[in-house]
């Protein structure tokens, strides 16, 4: 294609977007709407999964047989590590128990007396990785050798599990009906620009313009609907973000809420480029029609 | 001279069961001027739609420059009709574009550069006596004005063939003998020109071989320089 044949085509997709202005911006609009809620729910399960990451964190520790060797615990951990699906396996020791539980205690420390590291046992701590799996791992576990007893929490498992879920389908759902808003939205955007061009789309197949020639105009449309909603998107999210989820996710005090700046590149791409897709499937259909001269 | 366009047998059944042409055969040569007249409802329109590729005939051949179109595929669609020149009853001229833009628009969007399109734009609006209006937009422009850009923008590609359909149809009766002479002038050009129309006292000014349908059947075949009449 030529320069000169780039330029027109992008002349008129501009000329598009400028002919039916206030339906432009409505549909900008209401794309910057659907995208905020789609980052939005983005942004809830990230901070959902990181919150599950967290109270999950060393969920089970397994306290081994006083008599075992050090070679036993060796061998053991060794058997843990085969079972598979589980990570992270580390042995602690009283002192290294009694350390923790003072450092998690901090200022509220509240014994009269000094707790001596007898108070706690020597453990194997371990998480499991994939917790649809974590029964039949523990079912493995608890099979081996030399367990003097296991504390787990499983209630909390079944807890994050069934949050997991509810909030993975929730947010397929919104980003599903909202992928279908946005991409009605942009159709319905195009097909006005369309249908008042429809003069110009007869006599392009009337002087032999190839069908792609006519379709991109459209196409670039829908695209430059698209990037301007995303690029706008996108700071609203950011503010939305600062000033009204992370500090409410901050709030609960479990755990550190995600980043948006440290993952800036990520989510640059995902509104622009969800924008553009959104934009250029929106402008498929509506020229077709127009097409069949 | 050799045939440009030939109609082999062809008719033409829409869904509705309408049949709108019944074995027609029709040979046109490079460089004709042919009038193809007869009654709404005759088959006209039907055979411009054929012609440009919009519809394949339901049985038979239409061979134009040597492709048929029933046998053209969808990405050859746009080629075969750059070969070809269309003026249609209402102008169809795009009212947001000037004179110089409505033209050079058949080019533009077939992708020619920017000298070519320069060009050729003035060479067809000097064909067509619309120099000084290259500005004006087309409601500034009289009926038979507004015809001469369509017959310009047809031009401008230098297609072999012109179609023109009903071209005097939304033009004041005192310009039709004015438009039909710009476009023997273009024929003089050598190039092909096919005009529909029903207007019978205009074709028979005009003084050109004449093919008349009636009901989807070809009735006459009329050749002036000829001087004879083919009855069917």
């Amino acid at each position: 294609m030529s320069f000169d044949s780039f330029f027109f085509l992008l002349k008129s997709a501009v000329n598009n977007l400028f002919r039916n202005l206030l339906l432009t911006l409505a549909s900008i609009l209401v794309l910057v709407l659907c995208l905020v809620i789609l980052g939005s729910t983005l942004l809830v399960v990230d901070n959902v999964n990181v919150f599950v990451e967290e109270i999950g964190e060393n969920q089970v520790a397994v306290f081994l047989d006083e008599s075992f060797t050090q070679e036993q615990i060796d061998g053991f951990m060794t058997q843990l590590a085969q079972i598979g699906n589980i990570e992270e396996i580390t042995y602690e020791t009283k002192e290294q128990a009694l350390q923790n539980y003072m450092e998690s205690l901090g200022d509220d420390y509240f014994f009269e007396n000094p707790l001596e590291a007898d108070t706690f046992r020597d453990s194997v701590l371990f998480k499991i990785q994939d917790l649809t799996k974590y029964e039949q791992t523990m079912y493995e576990v608890k099979k081996l050798d030399g367990i003097a007893n296991v504390r787990e929490r499983k209630d909390l498992v079944a807890r994050i599990l069934e949050l997991r879920e509810t909030v993975a389908f929730l947010s397929i759902c919104i980003v599903l009906l909202f992928f279908f808003v946005s991409v009605f939205i942009i159709t319905v955007s195009v097909k006005l620009s369309v249908f008042s061009r429809r003069l110009e789309i007869n006599i392009m197949k009337y002087v032999g313009a190839a069908d792609y020639f006519i379709q991109l105009p459209y196409f670039i449309e829908g695209m430059l609907i698209g990037l301007a909603a995303g690029t706008i998107s996108l700071f609203v999210e950011i503010y939305l973000y600062q000033s009204v989820l992370f500090p409410l996710f901050a709030d609960f005090g479990m755990f550190a809420p995600v980043s948006m700046s440290a993952n800036m590149p990520f989510w640059l791409l995902f509104f622009l480029g969800a924008g553009t897709v959104v934009g250029i499937i929106g402008s498929v259909f509506p020229v077709k029609k127009y097409l069949k001269v | 001279m050799c045939v440009l366009i030939l109609f082999k047998d062809v008719s033409k059944r829409y869904k509705n069961g309408t049949v709108a042409l019944r074995h027609v055969n029709l040979e046109i040569k490079d460089g004709e001027f042919v009038f193809i007249t007869g009654n709404s409802g005759a088959g006209k329109s039907s055979m411009v739609r054929l012609l440009m590729c919009e519809d394949i005939p339901t049985s038979g051949d239409l061979i134009v420059n040597g492709s048929n179109t029933q046998k053209l595929s969808r990405r050859q669609i746009p080629k075969y009709r750059r070969q070809i020149g269309i003026v249609f009853q209402d102008f169809r001229l795009i009212p947001n574009l000037n004179v110089y833009d409505n033209i050079a628009f058949s080019l533009r969007v077939v992708g020619r550069r920017r000298r070519e399109i320069v060009r050729k734009v003035n060479t067809a609006m000097e064909l067509v006596g619309l120099v000084h209006k290259a500005r004006v937009y087309p409601n500034q422009l009289s009926g038979g004005e507004q015809q001469r850009v369509a017959v310009a923008r047809a031009l401008v590609n230098n297609p072999r063939l012109i179609i023109a359909d009903e071209p005097t149809g939304n033009v004041d009766p005192s310009l039709s003998v004015e438009i039909m002479n710009m476009f023997l002038q273009i024929n003089r050009m050598g190039i092909t020109v096919v005009v529909v129309t029903h207007e019978q006292h205009l074709v028979d000014q005009m003084g050109q071989r004449v093919v008349s349908i009636r009901d989807g059947r070809i009735i006459s075949d009329t050749s002036w320089e000829k001087g004879d009449t083919d009855e069917f």
